[in-house]
């Protein structure tokens, strides 16, 4: 599938999707220019025309239980979800950003250990 | 080092328009899983590119995973020939994304999200149904056990009742 805006110079394909969209390349170095260059990161990228986001139709999703979904849902540790239901939202932010300081220390401890 | 309360009082410091998506979601709603970044569907109005692209300046974005020294240059051009993009900057790992797969936009999400005060910053937070619907459509084998973790906390949420 295949979409072209206007002036194209450039082309990128979307990471997940196999839509191939075209940019234009004018004045600095920018970062579609980067993009159609090195031919990395094109995750980035690119549709730089806000309406054809807009008319893009949304897929519709099944939400059927799914049999991988459930057999994966048992190994869940419903014990730390309920404990985490009795805190509120920013109680569990904070838990979250308070466990990503720790690893960093943990990570920090690491670099000095095994430099 | 990710320092996620300073990113998000920023962005809401600058009024940008913006829902928060991702492992930081699932964290408000329950999840026990951790993240490393912070995934936000910004509204992409020339407003607020603007201040997207002011508010983050100062912080050093750069296309995480990008060989360094490549001549980069944020602003709201950058922003409004691009789309989604995943970032670095010295306050942590930003996901910036123009549309989510399986959810769209910032208009087409907004009716799905909630006000919800994250890190001392008041902000909107996609619901938790929405965030399974849009990771099962995002259809990524990644996914399959955050989408299970999901589904058991919508359970788990369900049968405690409000």
């Amino acid at each position: 599938m295949g979409y072209r805006l206007p002036m194209p110079t450039c082309r990128a394909r979307l990471a997940d999707s196999g839509i191939v969209v075209y940019g234009e390349l004018r004045g600095k170095i920018r970062l579609n220019q980067f993009l159609g260059r090195s031919g990395a990161g094109v995750e980035h990228c690119l549709r730089g025309d806000n309406e054809f986001v807009n008319e893009k139709p949304m897929p519709e999703v099944a939400l059927d239980p799914d049999p991988v979904i459930e057999a994966y849902k048992k190994d869940v540790d419903r014990t730390l979800l309920r404990e985490n239901l009795k805190l509120t939202p920013e109680q569990r932010v904070e838990k979250l950003i308070a466990f990503q300081r720790f690893l960093e220390e943990w990570r920090e401890a690491g670099r000095r250990a095994f430099r | 080092m990710m320092d996620l309360k300073a990113l998000l009082q920023a962005l809401v410091k600058a009024q940008v328009e913006f829902i928060v998506v991702g492992g930081v979601s699932a964290s408000a709603h329950g999840s026990a899983r951790s993240t490393s970044d912070l995934d936000v569907v910004y509204r992409r109005t020339p407003d607020n590119i603007a201040k997207l692209a002011a508010i983050l300046k100062p912080f050093h974005p750069y296309l995480r995973g990008a060989p360094p020294g490549l001549p980069f240059l944020w602003d709201g051009d950058a922003i409004r020939r691009g789309l989604n993009f995943t970032l670095t900057t010295d306050l942590g790992d930003l996901d910036l994304l123009g549309e989510l797969t399986g959810g769209g936009t910032y208009e087409r999400l907004f009716p799905f999200s909630a006000p919800v005060r994250i890190a001392g910053a008041d902000c909107r937070c996609l619901g938790l149904e929405k965030l399974i619907e849009v990771k099962r459509a995002a259809g990524r084998p990644k996914d399959l056990e955050v989408i299970a973790e999901l589904e058991a906390l919508r359970e788990e949420r369900d049968r405690q009742g409000p």
